[in-house]
């Protein structure tokens, strides 16, 4: 029974959590940094200048770079202004607004940005239609196919990132913080100015970044409004080199010169944002449920409130409202009357067409088999990262921050540079290489779900066990895992449900039978079957919001269970 | 036979050496507990026991079984090492109800249901949880957790039982019910205890011997409680196990005076006399006089606070601060409850000397 331990069960898992990372996330990444920096052999940075400099390029990042910056600043306005309403005023019916605000987010901006196209497109679009009848004129009201059209699109389904923090930190700002303002005898706007806002700044710029991050990777929204009238960003640019090339090299270099400004920018922003919320925890003050001060509307409380209901009813209601009219429709371009619809490409796209019926099956056991595969993956990574203590740690740490600042199409890129023969193995325009895709993509949110489980496990939870006589595994599988269980499920469903709808990455890796339901629905709508697209769209939102309302429940569920817990 | 001897025993982190060269032997049956400022390393003995950490070199044996050798290639893991372990806080698997925490060492090994049944039962009756074998940890008091805790120690019938601060968290009148149903077990079982605490109340109270340990981690003390309290041996010790007054001192013959002067302090210097002597007494042997006689020593009184039983009296005393506590029945009986600015006689019943040089290092009281 004397013996010491040499390899067991610590340096497994460690061995597995580096081999994990550097196979689905490093070597991806330090592909695309190879093939933009190093050309025959050498490193070349004028090569790099070239790519960038050239005019289709430049316009690309350029545009980019003012697209976020735009939706950023107009989500943190609406995102602010909504959480102020629905926290510090007294709106009625606040709580519901609360949660209403959040539902943007389920949506997927592309399918809005299909939804507003059949809106407001210039010729065809049913609201423009109506605007030129209405008026005899043949000048649309709104072209969706512009700049502005894509900054409002994806305002419209970004800005709960910033609504979210800041009503979040509102709500637990100490108000005795502005009430001791008021004793001291300052006017509202003095404590807006010099308390309110100085304590949720860390918030908003938060959310704001995590806005730009977004919309800095964003494919979906630019790729069916933009590319019709000749507008670029880095995503879509890339994907059209991709597509056009064949696998030029040409290509792929320009391609990946362009990653690697996304992964830097999306590494500052990363940074920024860690150091804002950081800062924040000091200011806000991690009070109990307080009751903060409400501010009377008076006057303005029933105009601001009907503007509430409009813009939910604008952003979410019409937009799915239409998608499904559209897909009931008989054929596109005919007037949205209950004689022209039919069940009958619902029908179509669920049961007959081998191309639908696969995109939904592909992207359901894609996602289950990647939900799955990550989150054991990412438990395994977090169980080294939280509680092991071993040498070389700080590397997988270095590693495992790596899947945070990777956009959807940076992955797709470095999957396709590592898979398709570099090292043997050769899964191009198969599943799996958007299963590995997957994998890269959602580790992150893998990570942060298990590590934070895990964090809540104290270490002597599993010392009393080893004391009672567990070994390692036996105390791995009575106390570790019932007690992160769920946060495993969640980092589940937080990789299942986006998975179900991905588009960003899908759209790189598909062949001719591994079309997701996103890249389905991209690829029917650019060739003109918008009454399937629309169809096929309808059917995953169904998917996603029945997801997420199972999730719901079964959080509330657990939550319930856990009351009065310590 | 669960006797623990450490032997020659090293353990440092990065440079911060915790254990030099330890040597320490816990008898058979015995309740030891070590006592020391927290960050002496006291903790760290108690892990190095369990298995949870091995030592740098040294050897760790119980019962004659050797557990932990780096220089033979040994470390026998927790779970071999037949422990009942109590932490500080509590670590009550928050998944289980109260009898799924404390069958957990039986079911580990396998031991027959009927008998898991009986045992876990009858582990819980002797902690006193008898009716709330199916609660979960959130619905029991901090109380109530740390005696499940302690059931699910004692159920496998460990050799040796660890308990790190084990009462920490507890209210006064909870910590002293359990310093007693820990004893109380530990006798009836037979068990080895190591105890360890930085509590010098609990230590007294609970031991069969005990250590103290400085905040370097040398050993400065092992005897039975009293042993420890009536005989220190240094000031650190001294001071650690209650309030104590220092006075700077010179001895001449039998006499002692407060340092530099010809105040008498005590005509009964105990031998032999250290080279740099500091009076030490508890405020309990500070005896004061309403009207001080010619010669003896005087003392202004600076604070008076009334702390139920008895009354502590703070002093100025030769420029330094002398605290002196009475009964305060006696106290009252015999007019001995000043007021602020009174001049008042002191008379110092067992003085004890120590050498100034061992009071470095000391720090506060804790």
């Amino acid at each position: 029974m004397n013996r010491t331990g040499k390899f067991g069960i610590a340096e497994l898992l460690f061995v597995l959590s580096l081999l994990i990372l550097i196979v689905i996330v490093a070597l991806p990444v330090l592909l695309i940094f190879w093939t933009s920096f190093v050309v025959d052999g050498h490193f070349n940075l004028s090569a790099v200048v070239e790519v960038l400099t050239k005019p289709d390029t430049f316009e690309a990042l350029k545009m980019s770079l003012l697209l976020a910056a735009c939706v950023t600043v107009t989500c943190t306005a609406v995102g602010t202004l909504f959480a102020w309403l629905v926290t510090r005023t007294d709106m009625p019916f606040k709580e519901t607004m609360k949660v209403l605000f959040t539902i943007p987010f389920m949506l997927p901006a592309f399918i809005g940005a299909l939804a507003w196209k059949m809106l407001l497109s210039p010729r065809a679009g049913y609201i423009n239609q109506f605007w030129m009848a209405l008026f005899g004129t043949r000048t649309p009201l709104f072209n969706i196919y512009s700049f502005w059209g894509i900054v409002i699109i994806e305002t419209m389904y970004l800005f709960p990132f910033v609504f979210i923090q800041v009503s979040g930190a509102l709500e637990r700002m100490d108000p005795t913080l502005e009430e001791s303002a008021r004793i001291a005898g300052a006017g509202l706007f003095t404590i807006t100015r010099k308390i309110t806002i100085p304590l949720i700044l860390p918030a908003v710029v938060s959310g704001a970044l995590l806005v730009c991050l977004y919309s800095l990777a964003h494919f979906g929204t630019p790729a069916i409004l933009g590319t019709e009238v000749g507008i670029y960003t880095i995503p879509t640019k890339i994907y059209e080199l991709i597509h056009q090339s064949a696998g030029s090299f040409t290509a792929i270099r320009a391609a990946t010169v362009m990653s690697v400004i996304l992964v830097l920018s999306a590494a500052v922003i990363l940074y920024t944002q860690n150091r804002v919320v950081k800062s924040g925890r000091f200011q806000i003050i991690a009070g109990k449920s307080v009751r903060p001060t409400v501010l009377k509307l008076r006057g303005l409380r029933t105009p601001l409130f009907i503007l509430c209901i409009v813009y939910l009813l604008v952003t979410v209601v019409m937009p799915t409202v239409t998608i499904f009219l559209v897909g009931l429709l008989k054929t596109y371009g005919l007037p949205l009357q209950l004689g022209n619809m039919t069940f009958e490409n619902f029908y179509y796209v669920l049961f007959k067409w081998k191309l639908t019926k696969d995109a939904i099956f592909n992207s359901l056991y894609l996602s289950l088999g990647a939900a799955l595969v990550t989150m054991v993956a990412g438990g395994i990574i977090s169980y080294v990262l939280v509680k092991m203590k071993v040498r070389g740690k700080w590397f997988l740490e270095f590693l495992g921050m790596l899947p945070f600042s990777l956009p959807g199409t940076v992955i797709a890129l470095g999957v396709i540079l590592t898979w398709s023969g570099r090292f043997g193995i050769n899964i191009y325009n198969t599943g799996w290489i958007i299963f590995v895709a997957y994998i890269a993509r959602y580790m992150a949110f893998s990570l942060k779900s298990n590590s934070a489980a895990l964090e809540q496990v104290h270490d002597s939870l599993v010392e009393a066990s080893r004391a009672s006589g567990a070994t390692p595994w036996q105390s791995l599988r009575d106390v570790v895992i019932p007690l992160i269980r769920p946060g495993m499920i969640a980092a589940f469903f937080l990789i299942f449900l986006p998975a179900l709808r991905e588009l960003t990455t899908s759209v790189l890796l598909y062949g001719p039978t591994t079309r997701t339901i996103g890249v389905a629905i991209y690829t029917l709508n650019e060739d003109g079957e918008t009454v399937y697209a629309c169809a096929l769209a309808g059917v995953a939102l169904l998917l996603i919001v029945g997801g997420e309302i199972l999730i719901k429940r079964f959080f509330e569920k657990k939550k319930r269970l856990d009351n009065g817990g310590a | 036979m669960a006797e623990v001897r450490l032997e020659n025993v090293r353990k440092a982190y990065g440079k911060k050496v915790v254990y030099a060269n330890l040597n320490l032997t816990i008898d058979d049956g015995e309740c030891f507990t070590l006592l020391g400022p927290s960050g002496c390393g006291k903790t760290v003995l108690l892990r190095m026991a369990a298995g949870f950490e091995q030592p740098d070199a040294g050897t760790i044996t119980v019962g004659g079984v050797t557990l932990s050798s780096p220089s033979e290639r040994i470390f026998v893991p927790p779970d071999e090492r037949s422990l009942g372990v109590v932490f500080q806080d509590y670590a009550v698997w928050p998944h289980m109800t109260v009898a799924e925490n404390v069958r957990y060492p039986l079911v580990i090994q396998k031991v027959a249901k009927n008998e898991i049944d009986a045992r876990t039962q009858d582990a819980i009756d002797n902690v006193n949880l008898t009716g709330l074998e199916n609660r979960m940890p959130y619905q029991l008091s901090g109380g109530q957790q740390q005696r499940v805790a302690l059931a699910r120690a004692l159920v496998a019938e460990p050799k040796l039982m660890l308990l790190d601060e084990p009462l920490t968290n507890l209210d006064a009148k909870l910590r002293e019910e359990m310093r007693f149903e820990i004893r109380a077990l530990q006798r009836k079982k037979g068990i080895t205890v190591l105890y360890v605490t930085h509590d010098q109340e609990i230590a007294l109270a609970i031991s069969d011997r005990m250590a103290v340990l400085d905040e370097n981690g040398n050993i400065c003390r092992i005897g039975t409680p009293t042993d420890v309290f009536e005989r220190p041996g240094n000031a650190f010790v001294f001071r650690f196990m209650g309030v104590a007054n220092m006075i700077p001192a010179d001895v001449r013959g039998r006499d002692i005076y407060a340092r530099g002067t010809d105040v008498l302090l005590s005509k009964d210097a105990p031998a032999p006399v250290p080279s740099n002597p500091v009076l030490g007494c508890r405020p309990s042997d500070v005896d004061l006089v309403r009207d001080p006689g010619p010669g003896m020593p005087t003392a202004r009184v600076r604070r008076v606070n009334l702390l139920g039983p008895i009354v502590d009296q703070r002093l100025e005393f030769a420029g330094m601060e002398l605290r002196a506590q009475l009964d305060t029945h006696k106290a009252i009986s015999r007019g001995l409850i000043f007021r602020e600015g009174d001049m008042v006689g002191v008379n110092i019943a067992n003085p004890l000397l120590f050498d100034s040089n061992t009071l470095e290092g000391v720090g506060s009281h804790e």
